[in-house]
């Protein structure tokens, strides 16, 4: 165990900053954050050099490590972030410093969920993200958003109930909720099979995938951008995780298929809902669900669809953090979120315009960034096990997504010419960039992540 | 031999049914730390109404007349079927069961709505829509709890009912009997003009029963009243010797003595529903007309939960 | 002594249509209160069925009185008291359904669980009566779907854990303490951000009427 700690030391960073965030001295919590996110993302690169390591507290695989270091990457660029869009903010609905408290809080959860070897304790995990995560969706106090935040929390919580009542199935059927010994042998009755199947139900609340997506729009339409960008670069993955785990300890061709389903399910609303919207940051919450629902594809399929599942994660990830940074730009240059209030961009503030292009090329999958190569092997995959028939159906609706982003962001860029803005910090333009240079940079690490998830594919 | 049981039977009711009321009310004005009226005082209001003279709207018909003397002579005939200060079948019990009584109920409850339309009066009228309304959603309630005592006794006799409760006590204290009780009460609040449902004033915003014989008086309206108040008795004796507390009714073999002795008992066994319904009374307020109906619901959720708890449990 | 489970079981699927029919929030609170001293008692009963475990079931029990029988209410009570002058008057004035055929569906859903789970389930794990807290764990979805206001939405979600410890305790014995541990400790957090949120979101509401559907849509 002691040497094994060494797991939990990006969960440790960020609790303990959490902790210093509660000192009230000026500046401490913004320093102490950053200095925090940027040690755990140490922590996270160190150990994607760590062996995989399973006891009866940890499970760490691949996907783990992966899945540490999207967070930690995102967790960075988003506590930097923060720090300057929220400088001109006002009207908070707590104390600044609780801002990067519940930050810390919530981002220990997601470490501690994709460590722990009990499902029971990746339920609280995720659990623990929605509590601790309700109150930064209401930051910006206005009704609207205190209103999504309620449903945020009632509708994730209900979805929780129901993966709880997954867990209790589990483990009556099986006797033990640890993964190890899951994975190697389980039970082939049907109470288990229900089990995992709620499970995937439930966690799939958490992670916006199809009948119980209805909260995801509202809070990442309303809640602040740096909040937008880490819910859907990693709070969705982490949730997706657990459905993947959830998969992994029963791998019948029931489950499989159910979680396909599921994932199509959310790829075919997200693409049709996503051509009707008119608010961008509810446009780029249905691109989110649409990505979620093709890495949940992968994971149902597994082999060659995991790898393309991984890579999403860690290039989706990336990408659409800088996204949500680069609505926060629009958002206090024009004061709407209305896709019409928004015209020539790119005369505007050139260097949020161009980022803003390219990321939406990026997470909708086109050729030369990650999702790219992540949505050709889920879709070799899915043709390889499924025939063309199949594939050719979600080509419609991925395309369906792609035209509509790429239309709707192009009119945002490209129309009529506009007064150069200068209200941004450097700090504020550059992160997107940075991030989307890493989404980019994440196509060269393929083969590092094939080596990472060689054990599960 | 039974039949002097019988006429005893129905004498008691008859005679012992005002007092009932009056106790109740007496009960309620000591609640409220009122004087109150003596326990005799319906006596005394059938005495004067029986002295006074009637008086018959111009416009109605024979219907309106002899509506309260065949309500009181169904309400006669039922005291004499059902068990009330016996637990074993006397000379006219075979000739309804459980669910004939329901349908002379029903029978006495129509030919009132009847003789209350036949005034002509805007306040009868009133009345009886609202009580009609409320009945016709009453009257699934309690077939559902008929039918589930029918399930426990495989029949649907109320003398058996009766035997069947007080001699099991796995019946006596199951889940189904304690919802079929709980159902069964809140009928009983509903047909016997309790307070959630209805309060006894003359409002007419509130009224329900009290508005159908608006335009009786005399001795017509001592009648009606009458019959009223056996009504009354005969539903909570059944609610009491059925289903609540079903010991100590004489069976056949304990002859003529204990049969008196059981009368005061019966008595004592009234006096405690009465104080609940007092208790209820005095701190309950009224529901809005429309929300009686949300009371009915949950009366019906009870009376359908026990059997679901029949079928689950098994 | 699956007859005392039985009653309780049942006696929680009354006090849910009891809140079903309750329109004042005090009183929901109160009901929701009562049906977790209800799971309490489960829990002791548990424990003194299973030698073995009885400890650990012993302090979960002491757990749930404090935390969802007297903490999590009063929590919840003292958001009600901040809000509003007479939190006695607060009520459901929106419900979506009317009380009466909100009760009838209520009666639908748990017919619907006792035939899904004597269809489904009951071949496999033989516990008589297992569909109670199936049906109470629909009866509190319902009761979220129904109402508006987000103090009742908050205790159906309440309401439904209940369900699920007593689900799992009934049906299969118990999920290990730590789990159970966590869960609590989630709820207690739960409850205590949400009840800012809530009321938060109630005064908001109570002052400038609710006009968020035109953004939150599609």
């Amino acid at each position: 165990m002691n040497q094994h700690i060494m797991y939990l030391l990006p969960l440790l960073f960020s609790l303990s900053g959490a902790v210093l965030c509660i000192i009230p001295v000026r500046y401490l919590e913004r320093t102490v954050s950053v200095l925090v996110s940027f040690l755990s993302l140490a922590a996270a690169v160190y150990l994607l050099f760590q062996p995989n390591y399973t006891d009866n507290f940890f499970y760490v695989d691949g996907l783990s490590k992966l899945l540490m270091l999207t967070i930690a990457l995102v967790y960075f660029s988003t506590v930097l972030y923060s720090m300057a869009y929220f400088k001109r903010k006002k009207n908070f609905l707590f104390q600044y410093r609780l801002y990067y408290f519940l930050m810390n809080i919530f981002v220990a959860a997601m470490f501690f969920s994709v460590v722990v070897d009990n499902l029971g304790l990746i339920w609280v995990g995720i659990e623990a993200t929605t509590v601790s995560s309700a109150l930064l969706v209401a930051t910006e106090n206005d009704q609207v958003s205190i209103e999504s935040a309620w449903r945020y929390v009632i509708i994730v919580s209900v979805g929780l109930a129901i993966s709880l009542i997954s867990m209790t199935f589990i483990y009556g059927s099986a006797g033990t909720l640890s993964m190890h010994e899951l994975i190697i042998h389980h039970p082939e009755n049907r109470v288990f099979l229900i089990g995992t199947l709620l499970g995937l139900v439930g966690f799939g609340t958490k992670a916006g995938i199809f009948p119980m997506h209805t909260w995801l729009p509202d809070v990442h339409g309303k809640a602040p951008s740096p909040v937008s960008a880490i819910f859907s670069g990693v709070l969705l993955p982490v949730a997706l995780y657990a459905m993947y785990r959830m998969i992994q300890i029963n791998p019948s061709v029931t489950v499989r298929l159910f979680s396909m389903i599921l994932g199509i399910l959310t790829i075919i609303s997200a693409a049709l809902l996503m051509a009707v919207q008119r608010n961008y940051k509810r446009m780029f919450a249905y691109s989110s669900m649409e990505n979620m629902g093709m890495i949940l594809v992968g994971f149902s399929l597994g082999g060659y669809g995991l790898l393309g599942a991984g890579i999403i994660i860690v290039s989706h990830g990336l990408a659409k953090s800088g996204i949500f940074f680069l609505t926060g730009n629009i958002l206090t240059a024009y004061h709407t979120t209305d896709m019409k209030g928004v015209n020539g961009l790119l005369s505007r503030m050139p260097r949020t315009a161009f980022t803003l292009f390219l990321a939406s090329m990026a997470v909708t999958g086109a050729p030369p960034f990650g999702i790219f190569a992540g949505e050709f092997f889920i879709f070799s995959a899915l043709i390889a096990s499924y025939g063309w028939g199949i594939a050719l159906f979600l080509l419609i609706f991925v395309a369906i997504a792609f035209i509509s982003v790429n239309f709707k962001v192009g009119k945002m860029i490209f129309t009529s010419h506009d007064e150069p803005y200068n209200g941004h910090s450097r700090i504020e333009t550059w992160i997107p960039v940075v991030n989307l240079t890493l989404s980019f940079l994440s196509l060269l690490c393929i083969p590092f992540f094939e080596m990472l998830l060689k054990n599960l594919l | 031999m039974l039949y002097l049981y019988s006429f005893i039977e129905i004498l008691y009711v008859a005679l012992a049914a005002p007092l009932v009321i009056g106790v109740q009310r007496a009960i309620e004005e000591r609640i409220e730390s009122k004087q109150g009226p003596s326990v005799f005082q319906p006596y005394y209001d059938l005495a004067k109404l029986f002295r006074k003279e009637s008086l018959v709207p111009l416009v109605s018909s024979p219907v309106f007349r002899f509506g309260p003397y065949f309500v009181l002579m169904l309400y006669a005939f039922l005291a004499m079927i059902l068990p009330i200060i016996t637990a074993f079948p006397l000379a006219y019990a075979p000739a309804a069961d459980f669910i004939g009584g329901g349908l002379f109920f029903g029978a006495a409850a129509a030919i009132k709505k009847f003789s209350a339309i036949d005034s002509r009066s805007n306040y009868a009228h009133l009345g009886t829509s609202r009580a009609a309304s409320i009945g016709a959603l009453a009257e699934p309630i309690t077939v559902l709890i008929f039918i589930m005592l029918g399930v426990l006794s495989n029949t649907n006799n109320p003398f058996v009912i009766n035997n069947v409760l007080r001699s099991s006590p796995q019946w006596y204290f199951s889940l189904v009997h304690g919802f079929v009780s709980a159902a069964f009460f809140m009928v009983l609040l509903i047909e016997t003009g309790q307070l959630p449902i209805e309060s006894h004033t003359n409002g007419e915003l509130g009224m329900i029963d009290q508005a159908m014989p608006f335009e009786y008086s005399g001795q017509d309206l001592a009648v009606y009243k009458w019959a009223s108040y056996m009504k009354v008795f005969i539903l909570m004796s059944v609610f009491l010797n059925v289903y609540m507390i079903p010991f100590g009714v004489p069976l056949a073999h304990s002859g003529f003595l204990s049969i008196i002795v059981y009368m005061g008992i019966h008595l004592l066994k009234l006096l405690g529903l009465i104080i609940v319904f007092a208790l209820i009374n005095t701190t309950v307020s009224k529901f809005r007309l429309y929300k009686n109906f949300d009371f009915l619901a949950v009366a019906f959720a009870l009376a359908f939960l026990a059997s679901l708890a029949y079928y689950i449990m098994q | 002594m699956d007859q005392i489970f039985e009653i309780l079981g049942f006696l929680l699927i009354v006090l849910t249509l009891f809140m079903q029919w309750e329109v004042y929030v005090k009183s929901t609170i109160v009901l929701f209160a009562i049906s977790s001293f209800i799971v309490a008692i489960f829990l002791v009963l548990l424990g003194l069925r299973n030698p073995q475990e009885e400890y650990l079931l012993f302090v979960l029990a002491g757990l749930t009185v404090v935390v969802r029988g007297i903490t999590i209410p009063v929590i919840i009570n003292k958001a009600l008291h901040r809000l509003h002058e007479k939190p006695w008057r607060v009520r459901e004035d929106k419900p979506i359904m009317g009380i009466g055929g909100s009760i009838l569906v209520s009666l639908g859903l748990i017919m619907l669980s006792y035939f899904l789970y004597q269809g489904s389930l009951y071949g496999i794990l033989k516990v008589k009566s297992g569909s109670v807290p199936i049906a109470l764990f629909l009866q509190a979805s319902l009761l979220i779907i129904t109402h508006k206001h987000a103090y009742i939405q908050m205790i159906g979600f309440l309401v439904m854990e209940n369900a699920v410890v007593m689900l799992s305790g009934w049906v299969f014995g118990g999920l290990p303490f730590i789990v159970e541990a966590g869960v609590i400790l989630d709820l207690l957090g739960l409850v205590v951000v949400s009840s800012l949120i809530m009321r938060v979101r109630e005064n908001t509401i109570l002052h400038e009427g609710d006009n968020y559907n035109t953004e939150l849509r599609g």
